[in-house]
């Protein structure tokens, strides 16, 4: 149930008055099971499997975790819940990348070694439930959380349907507690949460999914050989599709959330407006950048043991992150250009005070802008290759900045660029400013119907044509 | 900035809060519905596509029998809409038949399946049904969405039409609310209409996007194939037509720069016809339309449309259209 379709809204408008019509939390949370393994199950009940077994497992495995006092014990049963989690995601996701890339390497060497090809479909949602298991997992076992109380709550928590799909990732110590409570009706964060789904509908079918009719264009070569306007549109375009797409489902998870009375972490704090790379990891998809720094930053040694250990693993970080993105070498090379662009740029900030991430003060506005600039043109570089279907074309594509033509239709490209993406910059502009989680989010009724109004207008009469699948649900 | 990622105040809002939750979700179903009112009197009349095709639908339903000056409905997609004159054609069949063209662009084999069914439910009644379509288009797995669903194809048929496309339910809830909303089966010629208003010069953008009315062809199965679905489709088609009945006459019309397969794949779209009993009109012959004859390698040029015009009429007299009724 894809969250831009009619279906969902169908969906949410049966299933929040039920929820709320049953009243207390013990009926409740059977009740949000059910309705979240129904809305995975839309896509392909067979993996409703997999879900419910690494979720039996992890359930059992914290528990017993958590009574035992034998660190041995506690180790063995950590062990065999990362190990399960792990195998699912590797054999599901990274099984075809593996082989493949040992055929290429033991072809090099002049071996040529059959190797089994297996069809394997990726369930959905499964790198995005996988890492909150394991987050939990890790968790009780650092006691830093007790484990959860029922089987109910704890499989709630893992596939409460608003972040099933494509997060955000949500971390134990946040959303269990709101699983195991009460939640109560209180329509100010509901009414927030509306204005959040609009917004994030906005977000996606406005932006997004006109944004990637231009990027299609460029990289699928329909505007011909790529030449420096046509690599520039493509990945502006791009660059402005994946934040619209990706800020848009988390916009309508965290409203869908709201109107169940729970709430979610915020996912992204206007990531182009970033003056450096590790300040844009800490405004885009947070709940990822803060998962690998907690669960494979700071256990890998962090910024503790030295300098070169902290290139070392913030290379490292970053290119599992990046392959955590999908099983091929483009998104390895993405998370590695990430990785050493934190590392030189760290290198050279070494003993500077961080600047303040939200004021310009203390530096010349041209500066702050200058910044700005040159970090979203770095992030657009690696967006080329996560992208491109292989780093062969990456390259290619990026070989075409050298190829200076200009052609009539790259101006009607040009203006279609600007109409999709300046709204989503002015409003980014204004959600720095205002600090609020929507426009308009601490005004009075007024302004935010008429916001509402206008959202409906443009959602209704610009939404892309294409329903281009949300980027972040093959992940 | 909040400095915190856990920024939403879990206090409970004060009693204004509920009205404005009510307001906003009694504004979103008012819009809703004014546009759903706008879509149906207003907007539409903005758009010339629209018009067109509302008159073509109109004027396809409304067609009878007629033993003096047999009647044919010819539906297609934009391959047709590009390759006939509608003035020629006028002028050359005269009194002699009454043709009327029905084409509506990105429609291929199963838009035109349910869409003749539909409208010979609503009451259209040709003598003669010409589908207007080539190998690639006869072939391909799809229709062009909920438009086509809003336009084509009638709610009893949803069912049918999932089955034939092994559609997601996701799709056929969309699809069913197509049926019901005139605005959402409209929204691509909606949007359209706005863009156009808003970003005069898009136009341009239409053959990079594959888009806006007129897109590229579908992608069509290996030649492999062919045989076997044409002629069950084939089949299909005749068997709806003259449940109706009408008589069905296929056209191949010329589609494009040809490929290597194009000469066995349109052997075996003829034997094809030839086992389903469907007469067909073979129209693309590659010595009669060269490159030079398609004006984006797809469509056909005015010139070149003259002579589709011309050799389409003579075709269609040759036809046994007397005693036409199966």
């Amino acid at each position: 149930m894809l969250f831009d379709t009619p279906v969902y809204i169908l969906f949410l408008a049966l299933v929040v008055p039920v929820y709320w019509w049953l009243k207390t939390r013990r009926r409740q949370n059977p009740f949000l099971l059910a309705v979240s393994y129904l809305f995975y199950g839309w896509w392909d009940w067979r993996f409703l499997g997999l879900i419910l077994a690494s979720t039996v497992v992890d359930f059992y495995c914290a528990r017993e975790i958590d009574r035992s006092d034998d660190p041995g014990r506690r180790k063995v049963l950590l062990t065999v819940s990362v190990t399960v989690n792990l195998a699912f995601l590797g054999f599901f996701k990274y099984f075809n990348f593996f082989i493949d890339s040992a055929a290429v390497m033991l072809g090099a060497l002049g071996l040529d070694v059959p190797m089994p090809v297996l069809r394997i479909l990726l369930p959905p949602g499964i790198s995005f439930y996988t890492f909150q298991e394991l987050a939990y997992i890790v968790d009780v076992y650092k006691r830093r959380i007790p484990p959860a109380r029922s089987l109910v709550d704890y499989a709630l928590f893992i596939s409460l349907f608003p972040h099933l799909i494509a997060g955000p990732i949500q971390r134990p110590s946040h959303l269990l507690p709101q699983v195991e409570e009460e939640r109560r009706k209180n329509f100010k964060t509901m009414t927030d949460g509306l204005l959040l789904i609009l917004m994030g509908l906005f977000r996606k079918v406005v932006i997004a999914d006109n944004c990637a009719l231009l990027a299609n264009s460029a990289f699928d070569g329909n505007f011909g050989p790529p030449t420096t306007a046509v690599v520039l549109l493509g990945v502006y375009a791009f660059a402005w599709q994946i934040y619209g797409d990706f800020s848009g489902y988390s916009d309508i998870a965290r409203g869908s959330a709201q109107l169940l009375g729970f709430h979610f972490i915020v996912n992204f704090r206007q990531p182009y407006l970033s003056r450096s790379i590790q300040e844009f990891w800490r405004r885009w998809h947070i709940s990822l950048s803060t998962w690998l720094r907690d669960y494979l930053y700071i256990p890998l040694g962090g910024n503790r043991r030295g300098e070169r250990r902290t290139y070392k693993n913030l290379l490292t970080t970053m290119v599992l992150g990046g392959l955590w993105h999908g099983a091929n070498w483009t998104f390895v090379i993405w998370g590695a250009l990430h990785g050493a662009m934190l590392a030189v740029t760290r290198f050279f900030t070494r003993g500077r005070e961080e600047p303040d991430p939200v004021s310009d003060e203390g530096q010349s506005l041209l500066r702050g802008w200058g910044k700005r600039v040159l970090v979203f043109h770095v992030v657009c570089l690696a967006w080329i290759f996560f992208r491109a279907p292989s780093v062969g074309e990456a390259a290619q594509f990026l070989g075409g900045v050298a190829n200076w033509d200009w052609r009539p239709e790259y101006a009607a490209a040009l203006w279609y660029l600007g109409f999709f993406t300046l709204p989503l910059f002015v409003v980014d502009l204004h959600l720095e400013r205002s600090g609020g989680e929507y426009p308009l989010a601490t005004a009075g009724a007024r302004p935010r119907m008429a916001l509402a109004a206008v959202l409906v207008g443009m959602i209704a009469l610009l939404a892309g044509t294409d329903s281009n699948a949300f980027i972040y649900f093959q992940f | 900035m909040p400095s915190s990622i856990f920024s939403s105040d879990p206090s409970g809002g004060p009693p204004q809060d509920r009205r404005l939750f009510a307001g906003i979700l009694a504004l979103v179903c008012v819009l809703a519905a004014g546009l759903e009112v706008a879509t149906r009197f207003v907007v539409l009349d903005a758009s010339r596509l629209q018009r067109r095709i509302e008159s073509a639908l109109a004027e396809a339903k409304t067609i009878r029998p007629s033993p003096a000056a047999p009647s044919v409905l010819v539906v297609g997609n934009s391959l047709l809409l590009e390759a006939v004159n509608p003035d020629s054609m006028r002028a050359l069949v005269g009194q002699t038949m009454d043709v009327r063209l029905l084409p509506i662009e990105q429609t291929t084999y199963f838009d035109w399946l349910y869409g003749v069914a539909h409208l010979l439910e609503k009451g259209s009644r040709p003598d003669i049904v010409a589908v207007v379509l080539p190998r690639v288009h006869l072939l391909n797995d799809g229709i062009w969405g909920p438009y086509s669903v809003f336009r084509l194809v009638s709610a009893r048929d949803l069912l049918a039409l999932a089955r034939d496309l092994d559609l997601h339910p996701t799709v056929i809830t969309s699809y069913a609310l197509a049926e019901v909303s005139e605005f959402y089966g409209a929204r691509t010629e909606l949007r359209g209409v706005a863009l156009r208003a808003l970003l005069p010069g898009i136009e341009q953008l239409a053959p990079v996007f594959g888009g806006f009315g007129r897109g590229a062809p579908p992608k069509g199965r290996p030649l492999v194939d062919t045989l076997a679905i044409a002629r069950e489709r084939m089949r299909r088609m005749k068997a709806t037509v003259e449940e109706g009945g009408s008589r069905l006459v296929w056209v191949l019309p010329p589609a494009g720069v040809l490929d290597s397969t194009f000469d066995a794949g349109r052997d075996q779209v003829l034997r094809a016809a030839r086992e389903a009993e469907v007469p067909v009109m073979a129209l693309d012959h590659s010595s009669t339309y060269g490159a030079d004859a398609f004006s984006d390698g797809l469509h056909l040029t005015p010139a070149a449309a003259g002579r589709f015009t011309a050799s389409f009429v003579e075709g269609l007299r040759r036809r046994p259209l007397e005693g036409t009724r199966p």
